[in-house]
């Protein structure tokens, strides 16, 4: 129990960094993130170049820390996209009458069938490369997740004591759905869709290795995995310190996520 | 004077900072019952848990001395309890279907307390686990012993966690709440089981919140409240002359139960013949059917202004789904409710919603019937017509409680808190009818009393009716004007209050009232 605290606290205190890191990420780097110095490329990590410089003589920490902005607002924005097409599925599945739910959740299987990268290409190949793409390629293939949960808890609270207590009281159906189903259901999805995040930025930098991001050089993690790739056996550190913060920032997430969790089943 | 069994002397425990029993001591003989009376929260569970050794993880027990058989435990290890546990002391807690495990025959069951315990060679356990069974009162025990825990019935279950509590005849056994869950008639049928056990030599620690099942088998009662003994002697003198204040409120509740101290016995109700006043519910022939069987067969009752009709029978007779289709929440195959003199139950809900302010309900388990998020101004608020501060804080007075409560969340009340605030929000629309479905199983006797009586007053003030549902006849004799017996989903008896407990005709209501423990009988034998 204590070490999980340690972790919980440990997390905390990543995401403080680096939603610092997002709001001012020149207060954290000590050189632009697009200064090129061509005299310096792939130059050891030092004093000056704390995670080195890439193939073009930019600052591999500067770019990671400015980076950071664009991996989160992935994470939270495709988490949030998700949640919401989710509920929205669920909802439409549990009050829109037997043939609705039958529709949506044979659609559901059909989606969770095609393995998520594969849909997230597919969804790129029509939406075209992009940050905003790539936020909703990874939404799409982590909306089923949402979807089947919110669905469940649906049908569980509406056979709740307190949903017949309002219906005892003479409630119409919109509105126990809207005041009581809903906002009830929601609770341990949001708790997920926290977990979620750190998968999604995982997903983002994946699909931005891909060069499927956002286009035109701005510091993007899986970008910069794939920038350095051809230099890896003599510049590891091109590489290693972006996959760090992917890395970190996802262990980051999940762990305080899953403490919420445990709070809230706890609490149930 | 024989050695004791068991022994504890000046308990402790502590769950963190929070001291759950202070300096307790207690001494069991063999052949002898001693008894743990208290309501929920007072450390009875958590004391008899020390003697097998399963207080639970981050319990810190302090003890001058606990022995069981003589020796001293108090520095016992998980592997020597394990040796311990059910060869020297065996335990029966209250729900059999959470202790025995779902995946195996009951037969496998205690055949692993026989065989890890070694008490009868490889090739008797059989012929030992059907022994027990028939020990233990279980019908045909060749079948039952392949059976699984959810194919027996609820006095079966115990019975069979009886006797893998007793497989390895262990001189003590400890029960904790045995027959809360059950039935009355099989109640009865598991105290007389473990008066047996009794009589055999074993020394009993019975755990129970209910004096009346207490005195039907305690040589010595100890009451405890707040993790203390506030009151201990043989079971005798604490039943017959209670010096603590405790003790007396307690005899009272459960007397004024048991004893059947009719309300209608009252001179303000004596004469107050309901008969002449306006039907306000109207149910003929209701029948309800689930799968095959027949939840409700032909249920037929009305029920008058300001009067309380009772609905008593055991699980499974049909009184909660009567309930719900009286409620118009289930429509019912055939037959008919009406309300009010108008048609109720054959209505669409689009038509029936308008008129539900009518007919209000409250359950035993008040949490589950508000939603977890809303305050307890928002409860009452939402069964409101219109926002009416005043109305609310008027609500809260009428059931005694105050408007300190009002940014309270469910889970932050008591159980006895819960509940009336449930029966404000029930009254909040001003309903005819009320349906009270068991509203005092799940709270402690002192309480059942408090809200019962609250009822009673609230019929009197605002004139609505009661349809009251319980499996206890103590509180039915208590609150009801006439009587419906239900089993099986069919009306067995009715007729008035003091007809149906004092001249009952139909045979089963008969044996139920036989079944109920009367601590008056206790008392005076």
């Amino acid at each position: 129990m204590r070490s999980l605290r340690i972790g919980f606290w440990l997390g905390v205190l990543v995401l403080a960094v680096l939603v610092v890191a997002a709001i001012v990420p020149g207060a954290l780097a000590p050189h632009s993130p697009d200064a090129a110095d061509p005299l310096l490329t792939l130059a050891r990590p030092s004093a000056r170049f704390l995670f080195g410089t890439d193939q073009n003589g930019r600052d591999v920490f500067s770019r990671v820390v400015f980076g950071v902005r664009r991996s989160l607002l992935t994470g939270v924005g495709a988490s949030a996209l998700a949640l919401l097409g989710g509920t929205v599925l669920g909802v439409l599945a549990t009050q829109g009458g037997r043939l609705a739910d039958e529709v949506v959740t044979r659609l559901l299987d059909v989606q969770m069938a095609i393995p998520g990268m594969t849909l997230a290409l597919l969804v790129i190949a029509v939406t075209g490369t992009g940050t905003g793409s790539v936020v909703v390629a990874v939404a799409v293939i982590t909306i089923p997740g949402y979807a089947r949960i919110v669905r469940g808890q649906i049908l569980q609270i509406r056979r709740s004591g307190y949903v017949e207590a309002a219906v005892a009281l003479g409630q119409r159906p919109s509105t126990i759905t809207i005041r009581h189903v809903v906002p009830n259901a929601l609770g341990p999805v949001l708790v997920l869709a926290t977990i979620g995040v750190g998968a999604a930025i995982g997903a983002g930098s994946s699909l931005s290795f891909l060069g499927l991001g956002g286009q035109g050089g701005a510091p993007e993690w899986g970008a910069m995995l794939a920038g350095s790739r051809d230099y890896f056996a003599v510049a590891w550190w091109a590489a290693v310190f972006p996959g760090l913060a992917i890395t970190i920032t996802v262990l980051a997430v999940t762990v305080v996520g899953r403490h919420l969790q445990k709070r809230i089943e706890g609490r149930q | 004077m024989s050695i004791p069994i068991a022994e504890i002397e000046d308990l402790h425990i502590s769950f963190g900072s929070v001291s759950a029993v202070r300096g307790v001591s207690l001494s069991i003989e063999p052949g002898k019952c001693v008894a743990l009376v208290g309501e929920s929260g007072s450390g009875k569970s958590v004391t008899a848990r020390t003697l097998v050794g399963l207080t639970g993880a981050g319990a810190s027990v302090l003890a001058a001395r606990v022995a069981l058989g003589g020796t001293d435990v108090t520095r016992h290890g998980e592997r020597q309890w394990r040796s311990l546990r059910g060869r020297v002391a065996g335990l029966v807690l209250q729900d059999a279907l959470v202790s025995l495990d779902p995946l195996r025959t009951v037969g496998a069951e205690i055949a692993e307390v026989l065989h890890r315990h070694r008490v009868v060679p490889r090739a008797g356990i059989r012929d030992r686990v059907i022994e027990l069974l028939s020990l233990a009162g279980v019908p045909e025990p060749e079948v039952r012993a392949g059976q699984y825990p959810h194919q027996l019935s609820g006095g079966l279950r115990q019975r069979a966690l009886i006797a893998s509590a007793i497989a390895a005849d262990p001189p003590l056994l400890i029960a904790d709440e045995p027959t809360t869950a059950l039935d009355v008639t099989v109640q009865a049928q598991i105290l007389d089981l473990l008066a047996e056990r009794k009589a055999a030599g074993t020394g009993l620690l019975l755990i129970s919140h209910d004096l009346a099942v207490v005195a039907r088998l305690a040589d010595h009662i100890h009451v405890m409240k707040d993790g203390v003994f506030v009151e201990s002697g043989p079971a005798q003198e604490v039943l017959h002359d209670p010096q603590h204040p405790y003790t007396r409120s307690l005899v009272a509740a459960v007397t004024s139960l048991t004893r059947g101290v009719s309300r209608s016995d009252s001179p303000s109700r004596a004469g107050n013949a309901t008969t002449q006043r306006e039907v306000v519910l109207e149910a003929s022939e209701l029948t309800k059917r689930y799968g095959g069987r027949r939840a409700v067969d032909g249920v037929s009752f009305t029920l008058r202004a300001g009067e309380t009709l009772g609905l008593v029978g055991e699980s499974g007779s049909g009184k909660t789904t009567v309930a719900r289709l009286v409620l118009g929440l289930l429509a019912p195959d055939t037959g008919q409710v009406e309300l009010d003199g108008q048609a109720w139950s054959g209505l669409a809900e689009r038509d029936r919603r308008p008129r539900r302010q009518e007919i209000q309900v409250i359950h035993q388990d008040p949490l589950s019937s508000f939603d977890p998020r809303l305050t307890v101004r928002r409860l009452i608020e939402e069964a409101l017509p219109v926002r009416d501060e005043g109305r609310v804080a008027e609500l809260l007075d009428q059931v005694g409680l105050g408007v300190d409560l009002l940014g309270r969340r469910p889970r932050e009340l008591s159980g006895g808190q819960r509940q009336r605030v449930a029966i404000a929000r029930a009254l909040a629309p001003e309903p005819r009818v009320l349906v009270c479905d068991e509203p005092v199983s799940a709270l402690d006797v002192s309480i059942q009393a408090q809200v019962l009586d609250l009822l009673a007053d609230l019929q009197r003030e605002l004139g609505v009716s009661y349809l009251f549902i319980s499996h206890h006849l103590g509180v039915i004799h208590h609150v009801s004007d006439r009587v419906l017996v239900m089993k099986d989903g069919r009306v067995i008896e009715e007729g008035d209050v003091h007809q149906i407990f004092n001249a009952p005709q139909a045979a089963y209501t008969k044996e139920l009232l036989a079944a109920v423990p009367q601590l008056e009988d206790a008392i005076r034998s």
